[in-house]
């Protein structure tokens, strides 16, 4: 067997991209908004100016940081279980919540209530090869008063899925209320043994790091949680246009970031991650699915894998509004690009119109599109029972398969895999379209009652949290 | 002359314009022939082939650039002059967003278009915008956000022209990534644009100039 491992640069290209980091690192730097932040770093070694808030980093300040960043960590579900990375295959992430809804057969999305939440949990429950879930900080508009939204939204999530969450707490305050609300959801309140969420991070590009995702990137390092590097430079408007220099960039603000969360804890667990965005010359608007956006995904990768580092793929990303052929053109794109060259994690099933609408029926076809993907991935397992001479041989010239007992061991072994929205029954299919199969597939699911999937200590745990959190935001208001 | 001067514009020649300027300027033309005659006349045919997707954002923003850079030329003669400029806006992207390039790129077309731009930078508190307002008195008051998380403090920025008794005397425009239509209206914006080639006419069309 031999897992794909696409390569789109050359070692010596990888080389030179690394070289001309370390350049852009040590004389042009980023600007750090948090003056705690660039204290820090002053500590440490790196150049700050304090009349512009640039810092620069030195290559040894930045190599020392590529040497302590691990190479293997694990993330943890809220069942007790633990998911390796790397592990033995690249793991699936899917969405729970965006700014907006797409329900079936609506042409208009729609804004957000907690039963979206609950009814993506279940979805997300019933995908048993969907490892990681992805929330987001955009509160719910059914809770009153709305400064409580954001913690009800955690507290939901938190009950009706137990999957390891990754999550890009908008500020320092939304990430007082995850710490929180996340120790109360573990057994041990310990992070740190029990990394239950993955905190995504991004330097506003080109290279600028505020205050509030200093913060944020902080916390995460100190509690023990990884950190996903999520820059998001777009391609000729705030990062060179070139390929090379955008990955050049991009290379720069997520080993600055590595290097600052090793500052704060050293051997802080940290993903290499990154979008790589394009500005569009023509209408002046930031795509996420431009035609180089897979070739980028790639590139990124192998600069991750340059570095031993784990790899979390930013991709499944359209410009699309609609479930339709260019939303799939574009996530398969991707998600083949991210799987290929290797990746620890795909993120992201269910969104459109760059990430501002998700459709469970989309979570369900994304997923399938990933499975397949992945399924091309792992390849090809040859050895002698699976060469199967000796099976040829008994079914001999003329003779079926379906009953030899080869056949019945391998039928389930993964040699085969099923995609549940794919019509394999051509005309012979009751749901003509993919659209409708996974709307069926949705509608089984969501229609059972949902429940919650913790433990009654750990509800009560978290509501005796969320009514400290309230009080918390009642105070500061 | 004129030919010279859109000539100058569409390639993009800052220096060959401020020459230019100089030159019509010793020959006696007036500065509104300058403004309204050449220079005005030349940003619309580089907004022209823009719209037919001739022209890409970097060409547009360098004949913008071309342009400011007679008008700089100009400037101490404009006060007094008959030029007429479009409109006074200010511009910014709101409280706790860093995100530049939308707004900066909306702001350059925006002077593209003939309007006076005061560009407020980002993370730009509603207090700002209020006190801006009040000492430059402007016609519009344009707001950018990219996240979906700053989005309200358009809606607080609202709140705080009201509060200054200041809210009617200015066009609210709107726009970002996560924005839409529905929400510019929702929060109290009197516009939105789509992108910032929109933004410079939806000016135009909200503050009724030609």
């Amino acid at each position: 067997m031999n897992p794909i491992k696409l390569n789109v640069l050359t070692l010596d290209e990888q080389r030179l991209i690394h070289e001309a980091t370390l350049d852009v690192l040590s004389t042009v730097g980023v600007r750090v908004f948090d003056e705690g932040l660039r204290a820090l770093m002053h500590d440490h070694g790196a150049q700050v100016d304090e009349a512009t808030g640039v810092v620069r980093l030195p290559t040894s300040l930045v190599l020392d940081a590529l040497s302590t960043a691990p190479k293997t960590f694990y993330l943890a579900d809220r069942k007790g279980g633990r998911l390796p990375i790397p592990g033995q295959e690249a793991y699936i992430a899917t969405r729970l919540l965006l700014p907006n809804v797409l329900d079936y057969g609506s042409e208009e999305p729609r804004s957000p209530v907690t039963r979206d939440i609950i009814r993506a949990c279940q979805v997300a429950n019933a995908m048993d090869d969907v490892d990681l879930v992805v929330g987001i900080d955009v509160p719910v508009v059914d809770i009153k008063p709305p400064e409580y939204a954001d913690i009800i939204s955690i507290q939901t999530l938190l009950t009706y899925t137990a999957k390891h969450l990754v999550c890009a707490p908008i500020n320092t305050d939304a990430m007082k209320h995850w710490v929180a609300l996340l120790k109360a959801s573990t057994e041990s309140g310990d992070l740190t043994q029990e990394p239950v969420m993955t905190v995504e991070v991004a330097v506003t590009s080109p290279l600028m790091f505020d205050r509030e995702s200093s913060g944020v990137l902080k916390m995460a390092a100190e509690n023990g949680l990884p950190v996903l590097t999520m820059p998001m430079p777009a391609g000729g408007g705030t990062a060179p246009i070139t390929t090379a220099g955008q990955t050049v960039q991009h290379n720069a603000e997520v080993l600055f970031m590595i290097a600052v969360a090793q500052m704060i804890r050293r051997g802080a667990p940290c993903f290499y991650g990154g979008i790589p965005a394009t500005f569009d010359l023509r209408t002046g608007i930031v795509t996420l699915s431009s035609p180089e956006f897979p070739l980028l995904v790639s590139a990124w990768q192998e600069m991750g894998r340059f570095y031993g580092l784990p790899l979390f793929s930013e991709t499944k990303y359209t410009d699309s509004t609609t479930l339709d052929e260019q939303a799939s053109a574009e996530k398969v794109m991707s998600a083949f690009a991210a799987l290929a060259s290797g990746t620890d994690v795909v993120y992201g099933c269910g969104d459109l119109d760059n990430v501002l609408v998700l459709s469970l029926e989309q979570v369900v076809i994304d997923h399938d599109l990933i499975l397949a993907a992945r399924r091309y991935v792992q390849g090809i397992v040859v050895d002698k029972d699976r060469l199967a001479v000796d099976v040829i041989r008994r079914v001999g010239p003329g003779g079926h398969y379906l009953e030899d007992e080869h056949t019945m061991r391998y039928m389930r072994s993964g040699e085969r895999i099923a995609l549940k929205s794919y019509n394999r029954l051509g005309h012979r299919s009751t749901a003509r379209t993919q659209l409708e199969k996974a709307h069926e597939i949705v509608e089984k699911v969501v229609s059972k009652p949902a429940e919650p999937v913790i433990s009654p200590a750990a509800i009560a745990r978290i509501q005796a949290c969320v009514e400290e959190r309230k009080h918390v935001v009642k105070l500061a208001s | 002359m004129k030919d010279r001067f859109r000539e100058r514009i569409i390639s993009g020649d800052r220096t060959g314009i401020e020459t230019l300027t100089r030159e019509a300027l010793g020959q006696g033309v007036q500065v509104e022939t300058i403004v309204h005659q050449y220079l005005m006349p030349a940003m619309e045919e580089v907004g022209r082939r823009y719209e037919e997707g001739e022209f890409f954002i970097p060409e547009m923003l360098m004949a913008a650039r071309t342009m400011q850079a007679s008008m700089l030329v100009l400037k101490p003669l404009i006060v007094g002059s008959n030029v007429r400029t479009a409109g006074r806006i200010v511009i910014g992207t709101v409280e706790g967003d860093l995100h530049d390039i939308g707004k900066s790129l909306v702001a350059m077309m925006l002077e593209g278009a003939g309007f006076e731009v005061h560009d407020l930078g980002v993370d730009v508190k509603p207090e700002r915008f209020v006190e801006t307002v009040r000492n430059v008195k402007p016609c519009m008051v344009a707001m950018s956000a990219l996240l979906t998380t700053t989005i309200p403090v358009m809606q607080t920025t609202i709140e705080a022209l009201k509060r200054a008794g200041l809210r009617d005397s200015v066009v609210v425009m709107v726009g970002g990534a996560p924005l839409t239509p529905q929400y510019a209206a929702s929060i109290g914006a009197d516009g939105y644009a789509e992108d910032a080639a929109a933004a410079a006419r939806k000016a135009k069309e909200l503050l009724d100039v030609a």
